[in-house]
């Protein structure tokens, strides 16, 4: 107790006050979001003041002689989040607890690093950040699946292998991914192509929720992921970072290893991971042909100088995975209504690592520099880029040919290659005012080679450009964000003529100006509110303009439409956060008004090919209207409990048949209760957890418009425990985790595979990472 | 080292911006590769070999959204037993490609399906492989087959050359549809 009471009262030394004559005084206590531990050595300012104090070694501060009752509070400490919180002194003694941030969770690290744009650009859209580095229970799942524990991000996925983000019920092209703030351009017009990304690269992943094309231009209109990865902090010892996880479900095993050095001015990081994987298994079959091989690697180099950081990345993602044999059905709707209702699909039920024909392999390397250089009042980046992706889809069948050479091509192939340079200028801050003014430019040009008869996609190359200007005012409890951007796309079609045979290169244009405007407001300590009001907009891809084939996946004819237009959403966002040291909920609802929203729909007409005859699905457009809302909940027990709700809904009407529009997620609510070990010896910071994940039924569809309807409401189980101990002075951290806890057997809306097969089944999954 | 340093970052950023426009270039399909344009029925009476008849199915466009080239009625006499050849052409190619050698070749693992059309089948009708491949035991391949007319009738019969690699075992439900049409059939 004498110890305690002298470490307290050390802490109020370092405190000193200049003026004496005003009488307020605030204490308090400053904890770690992540941890609730107590934070020591924090730097607590008072704006406007030379009022300054540091926190002790149990986190408590006290700042005496303060005037005003309203005080705007300034926390910095090296490793956390800079917190700028407003605090208002309810009586001449007030007592609070505040939270910081630890340094990898939060993008404004990179901001030092010298990274450009980051998500604080955006401060009046709703968004929550993953720390990878902490959750070690997402180590190794896909960025669908990592990005589903946010509310209000579900997945869209073609078996067990391919998972692709849904935000706000928009997925694949409404989607932007940043990767290392790269806009990520691969194939994402597929539905059943995955995002080309090894999240082992991140250590954090924020996700912005609403329409973001004001700062990251078209296609943001869903929303934003940001992968990015921590800064390399000076340090003598090189740090390691390695993970080893097992799988049951799959057999399979995924290794990654990240080593890094930080001198002085200079940091080096290196990175790879691999996964080998076999057939899923439902709970009741395998599934053929589900294995999966991925090896994965990036180095990076920085440079911070006094007024220059550099940055340079360069990565590789290439993965191969089978196609579920028991999804290759030929061409007729009844043979595809009889698998749905099969219990077993018409394939092997056996486990195997082997991928055999019907598979995909996919390369993505991106190479990239940026560098930011500081003024004395402003600031500059630049970032440059290429990316090459590389798709090829091998089909069940073998072409019939004489030559050995040709069977080994594959079917579809596509390299996609994207230039991209964007310069930001934070300019000097004039008053309250201070804002960013940008410039993007990227290039991308695709090359389909194919075996078959017709081209999928046609060759094409696009230009776009855009400038935006972004104003932020920043008053005592308000934050007020509105800006401007305009952008140009033009696309360039090369083909033939299917007649003449004569080489055709039709042009399209695109202009589009954007806005936005937001408010994001602190009315107390404890609860503050955003609300943005803002456009996105997309212009139709290639596939949806010219496509005209066989879709095997889905067992449709798909039929572009060369004549339409870009969609344009007009959305309002809006959501309330709530933190109290036991209690915390954050809501956000959201109306998205998209007009000319692009979408497939059948056409009661048949394509008859040899292969079968086909139902014909064609692209059309019309105002369609997003409106939804999402929740998390959570609640700090005594003892270490707590319990979490966190749940979303998205309602979708095409506003010109006034019928629900098709493949909208279905409500999902997850209750969570977790017990951590605190004050046990040997079982400190033990962490169990037991999950309850309900999804309904998707009751908002159109009848016959689909084979079948869609599956019945589910609920499935999942436990984990970690627990963090060390050898010698490592940090390890073992973590055991079981999806599907009672192997339930059930079909998910959001599954392209729903037609075909289950769902997989139980999964164990053992994780184990280890810190040097 | 500073100045080091600059140098390779700008050595980095100069690889970035080299760029080739390849998408210039269209790949025409891969010669050699054949496509099932062509789908032939060869009937000939057993008791009357002068008596053939042959219906063609046939798309010169495969695989678009286009209706079928041409789409014969294969016309068989009643209570008649006739040996049946099926072949595959590809017509896109000149000459015209033989699909049902490469189908012989790996016979192992396709099977040719005759099933009743979901779409007014034909009853009045029966059709047995009479072929055997190489695997053991032999299963049936479907190139060759004995069709066995009863009353008059006419109907839809749906073919499909299916390729079941490793998991052939003579029945119809498994591996993938190559082709899948229906042929009509008068029977008088």
């Amino acid at each position: 107790m004498y110890k305690k009471t002298s470490l307290f009262l050390i802490g109020f030394l370092y405190c000193y006050s200049i003026t004496l004559s005003c009488g307020l005084k605030l204490a308090g206590k400053l904890l770690c979001i992540n941890d609730n531990a107590a934070i020591a050595g924090a730097v607590i300012h008072v704006e406007g003041t030379n009022k300054s104090c540091i926190s002790n070694m149990h986190g408590y501060f006290q700042l005496d002689s303060i005037c005003t009752s309203s005080i705007q509070l300034h926390i910095d400490l090296v490793g956390y989040v800079h917190v700028d919180t407003s605090i208002y002194l309810t009586d001449s003694n007030t007592n609070i607890i505040l939270y910081m941030e630890s340094k990898d969770l939060h993008a404004d690290e990179i901001h030092i690093d010298g990274i450009a744009v980051h998500p604080s650009e955006l401060q009046t859209l709703s968004s929550e950040v993953i720390p990878m580095a902490e959750r070690l229970d997402l180590s190794g799942k896909s960025l669908g699946e990592i990005t589903k524990t946010v509310p209000g991000v579900t997945t869209l996925s073609t078996g067990g292998n391919v998972v692709k983000p849904v935000i706000h019920g928009l997925h694949s092209n409404r989607i932007l991914i940043l990767n290392n703030g790269v806009r990520q351009e691969g194939q994402q017009w597929g539905s059943e192509h995955a995002p080309e990304i090894d999240p082992f690269t991140a250590s954090q992943i924020t996700i912005l929720k609403g329409a973001a094309s004001l700062v990251y231009g078209a296609d943001a209109v869903g929303g934003v992921i940001l992968l990015e990865p921590n800064a390399i902090l000076p340090d003598k010892m090189v740090k390691g970072d390695y993970h080893l996880i097992g799988n049951s479900n799959g057999r399979s095993i995924t290794n990654a290893l990240a080593l890094e050095k930080g001198w002085k001015k200079i940091g080096v990081r290196v990175q790879t991971s691999q996964k080998r994987g076999g057939n899923l298994k439902t709970p009741k079959y395998y599934l053929d042909n589900t294995g999966t091989c991925e090896i994965n690697a990036s180095a990076q180099l920085t440079y911070s100088g006094n007024r220059l950081q550099l940055n340079g990345y360069l990565s590789t993602y290439n993965n191969k995975y089978g196609i579920f044999s028991g999804s290759n059905i030929g061409g007729d709707s009844t043979e595809l209504i009889a698998a749905a209702l099969k219990n077993k699909p018409g394939s092997k039920n056996e486990f195997d690592y082997t991928i055999n024909r019907g598979y995909q392999t996919v390369g993505h390397t991106l190479s990239m520099i940026e560098g930011n250089y500081k003024l004395p009042k402003s600031e500059i980046n630049f970032k440059l880029s290429r990316q090459l992706d590389e798709r090829q889809e091998y089909d069940f069948n073998i072409p019939y040919t004489n030559g050995a050479d040709l069977s080994n091509l594959p079917g579809l192939s596509f390299k996609l290659k994207t230039h991209q340079l964007n310069i930001t200028y934070n300019h000097p801050s004039f008053g309250l005012w201070s804002g960013t003014i940008g410039f993007d430019f990227f290039t991308q040009g695709n090359i389909f080679k194919g075996l078959g008869y017709r081209t999928l996609i046609p060759n094409f190359r696009n230009y776009n450009g855009g400038i935006f200007i972004i104003e932020k005012i920043a008053l005592n409890k308000t934050i007020v964000e509105m800006g401007a951007r305009i952008d140009r796309r033009i696309q360039t079609i090369y083909r033939l003529n299917p007649t003449t045979l004569q080489l055709e290169t039709p042009q399209q244009e695109w202009n589009n100006l954007s806005g936005a405007i937001g408010v994001n407001h602190t009315f107390t300590p404890r609860l503050s509110g955003n609300i943005n009001l803002g456009t996105a907009w997309r212009a139709p891809n290639a596939y949806e303009l010219f496509v005209d084939g066989i879709h095997g996946a889905n067992s449709t004819y798909e039929k572009g439409d060369s004549t339409l237009e870009h969609e344009k959403s007009l959305q309002l966002n809006a959501g309330i956060q709530f933190q109290q040291h036991h209690l915390s909920f954050k809501l956000g609802a959201y109306v998205n008004y998209i007009d000319r929203f692009i979408y497939l729909e059948p056409s009661r007409q048949y394509a008859v090919t040899y292969q079968g005859v086909f139902r014909v699905f064609n692209f059309n457009q019309q105002a369609t209207l997003f409106i939804g809302g999402d929740m998390e909940l959570s609640y700090q027990f005594e003892n270490g409990w707590s319990s979490s709700l966190k749940g979303n809904i998205v309602r979708a009407q095409n506003l010109i048949t006034d019928l629900p529009a098709w493949q909208i997620p279905p409500a999902n609510f997850r209750w969570g209760i977790n017990k951590s070990f605190t004050n046990f010896q040997k079982l400190e910071g033990l962490l169990i957890t037991l999950e309850f994940d309900y999804t309904s039924m998707q009751k908002r569809f159109v009848k016959n418009l689909d084979y079948i309807n869609p599956p019945p409401s589910y609920s499935l189980t999942n436990v984990g425990l970690s627990y963090p101990f060390k050898v010698k002075k490592y940090t390890c951290n073992l973590a055991l985790t079981v999806e599907n806890l009672f192997n339930r057997s059930y079909r998910n809306y959001m599954n392209f595979f729903r037609y075909y097969a289950d769902e997989i089944g139980r999964n164990i999954s053992l994780k184990l990472n280890f810190k040097i | 080292m500073k100045k080091n340093t600059i140098i390779i970052f700008a050595s980095l950023g100069l690889l970035l911006v080299a760029c080739n426009k390849d998408e210039k270039v269209i790949t025409p399909a891969a010669p050699g590769n054949e496509f099932i344009t062509t789908i032939v029925i060869k009937a000939v009476n057993q008791s009357n070999l002068a008596d053939t008849v042959t219906a063609i199915w046939k798309d010169l466009t495969p695989g678009d959204a286009t209706p079928p080239t041409q789409t014969d009625t294969l016309k068989l006499k009643i209570n008649t037993i006739y040996n049946a050849s099926i072949f595959f052409l590809d017509e896109t190619q000149s000459p015209i490609g033989d699909i049902t050698e490469d189908i012989l070749a790996r016979a192992n693992y396709h099977l040719v399906c005759f099933q009743p059309s979901l779409f007014t089948a034909v009853s009045s009708f029966s059709i047995t492989a009479t072929d055997l491949d190489g695997n053991t035991p032999a299963l049936p391949i479907g190139l060759q087959n004995k069709i066995t007319t009863l009353n008059a009738d006419f109907g839809n019969i749906n073919l499909q050359l299916l390729h079941q690699p490793n998991i052939k075992d003579g029945s119809c439900g498994i591996g993938s549809a190559d082709v899948n049409v229906d042929f009509k059939v008068s029977i008088q």
